[in-house]
């Protein structure tokens, strides 16, 4: 294992922001964030980083425990890289930028040279090396930045939304070169965004972070409440477009519930099952395909709220689905889990 | 009005003509205030830099009492100075009352805080990301702190500016270590205390056009600066 964490945790006064028992990464391999903002991905990061030292528990890298003097940690930063959501490029040219880390390795200059004209290409930017990076767009910032730590050619690289504030084809040139670290170099990256299809057809494992805490593979369906009590100890919530979920055991109104999503079954209109009350109407919005097992991640919108359904290709042929397509969702109870 | 026009059109004459005894005057305040400007920087820069870049138990508490010390009176430090120099003083085998040197030793004092506190707002004004993207890039505690040293640049070469501004133009402290003598310790302020004393206008009027001009000169540059650090 790369990186092990155990027990780990990160407060804020006393607001804990992560509560992580146990997570590891793989060398070489590609992980994904995703949770909604204030979930503790950019602390995570950040801790993954050595940027940030945790408030308890266990980082250990390559085996051994992260110890948090600035002297262990130096030279462990030197292979673990991040790239902040909004970077910052030091005012000076952008050359000089990414001469920055490649001295601080002792790299040598034609070497310098020849890795910080191979990043910018690799992020589409060989003519910008002179300009000051102060004159660059948000879009350009990242790109730089990005290309910067990539010609470290780091053991780690972490994201931080890599993708977030730049047009389609910055973030398209960004996905490429992340990728090419691995591809080169058996760089292991680590991603914070909330793309998820990028997410589900680049990385080998997706984790899910809420409210500090991994509470599965990424794709859960997270309802918020409030939760009305209603019959039979089941606990109802009303959805934007006026359709009633309801779920059994809400230990509180302002409960959150997780369903899974396999245990969500979408129907076609035809074979409707009208006799159950765990039954939601939508309109398939996304179909994409999950690299990690090969299935297909199905998006259906129910008012503007997104339910994540995962499907086997051969039930999507069954069930002859395509973006567009009204279905209707049955639930299974029991797989409802609540925070 | 006729007093103040005749002194107006003679001490353009003078200046014009680079009167040797002005010219030795203003040379006089031109060294001692780039003397002490100089030691000030020297030490109020890493103190400010310090401050600013690490974190330590009352460092508020030193920040305010930097922020205090910037408008203690100059006569203050010259009589604060002038017990430690002066013949009954514990320095006063050093024999330095009365000379350039207590000059500047007394105007190093007075714009230390200056120094230090627009260097704390220079440093402090850097955004926070710099320090984090030169750790994530590898760099020690030492690379780090010049990363956030050359950020903030312009705000450091401001706030000596601003130091100098303030010691060129100050009085009491010149007058009182440095006792006004005449082609020695006599600076452009002083001796425009003593032209006024003595009722004669021009040499004052004269230097007071230099001490305008240079001051002037260093606005216009601190300017610039300041305007670099906002773009």
């Amino acid at each position: 294992m790369l990186f092990k964490i155990s027990d780990l945790t990160k407060k804020y006064s006393d607001r804990t922001i992560l509560d992580i028992p146990a997570l590891s990464f793989k060398k070489g391999a590609i992980y994904g964030l995703q949770g909604p903002n204030g979930a503790g991905k950019t602390t995570l990061l950040n801790i993954l980083a050595l940027l940030e030292i945790p408030t308890s528990g266990i980082v250990s890298y390559k085996s051994e425990s992260v110890q948090y003097s600035e002297p262990s940690l130096q030279p462990l930063r030197k292979e673990v890289v991040l790239v902040d959501q909004l970077p910052l490029l030091f005012t000076t040219t952008v050359f000089n930028n990414m001469e920055f880390g490649l001295k601080i390795r002792r790299i040598e200059k034609e070497e310098r040279k020849r890795r910080i004209l191979k990043g910018l290409e690799m992020v589409g930017m060989e003519d910008f090396a002179q300009l000051p990076a102060h004159q660059l767009s948000g879009g350009e910032t990242q790109r730089v930045a990005l290309a910067s730590r990539l010609i470290l050619k780091p053991e780690v690289l972490l994201l931080d939304e890599p993708t977030a504030n730049v047009d389609a084809a910055s973030a398209r040139q960004i996905k490429d070169a992340s990728l090419m670290a691995r591809r080169e170099w058996g760089t292991t990256l680590i991603i914070a965004s909330h793309d998820r299809d990028w997410l589900y057809e680049v990385c080998d494992e997706v984790m899910h972070l809420f409210r500090g805490r991994l509470i599965g593979a990424g794709e859960e369906n997270v309802i918020f409440g409030p939760w009305h009590s209603h019959k039979d100890s089941l606990w109802e919530r009303q959805l934007p477009d006026g359709q009633r979920i309801c779920l059994p055991g809400a230990p509180g109104p302002d409960a959150v519930a997780l369903i899974e999503p396999t245990s969500i079954t979408p129907l076609t209109e035809t074979k409707r099952d009208a006799s159950g009350a765990n039954i939601l109407e939508g309109i398939v919005s996304r179909l994409t395909l999950e690299k990690m097992s090969a299935e297909i991640v199905a998006t259906i919108l129910i008012g503007n709220l997104p339910f994540t359904v995962k499907l086997s290709t051969q039930k999507i042929r069954q069930e002859n689905l395509y973006p567009g397509q009204r279905v209707t969702l049955h639930y299974s109870h029991n797989s409802v889990k609540w925070l | 009005m006729n007093l103040l026009i005749d002194s107006f059109i003679s001490a353009i004459s003078l200046v014009i003509s680079m009167d040797k005894e002005m010219v030795n005057i203003v040379t006089v305040s031109l060294k001692v205030s780039g003397y002490s400007t100089l030691f000030a920087s020297l030490l109020g820069i890493p103190i400010g830099f310090l401050v600013a870049f690490e974190s330590f138990p009352g460092k508020r508490f030193m920040i305010t009492c930097l922020n205090t010390l910037l408008a203690v009176p100059t006569v203050v430090i010259g009589l604060f100075v002038y017990a430690f120099i002066s013949r009954r003083g514990v320095l006063g085998f050093f024999d330095l009352l009365y000379t350039q040197k207590a000059i500047v030793i007394g105007q190093t004092l007075l714009i230390l805080p200056v120094v230090a506190a627009f260097t704390i707002a220079a440093i402090s004004r850097i955004d926070q990301r710099y320090r984090k993207t030169a750790m994530t890039l590898g760099a020690n505690r030492l690379q780090t702190a010049f990363v956030i040293f050359r950020e903030a640049r312009y705000g450091v070469v401001a706030a000596v500016i601003a130091a100098y501004g303030r010691v060129i133009s100050e009085v009491g402290i010149s007058m009182m270590l440095g006792g006004n003598i005449r082609s020695f310790t006599r600076t452009m302020t002083t001796a425009m205390a003593l032209e006024y004393d003595k009722g004669t206008f021009t040499l004052a009027v004269a230097l007071g056009m230099v001490l305008l001009g240079l001051s002037f000169g260093m606005n216009l540059l601190f300017h610039l600066f300041q305007g670099r650090v906002r773009s």
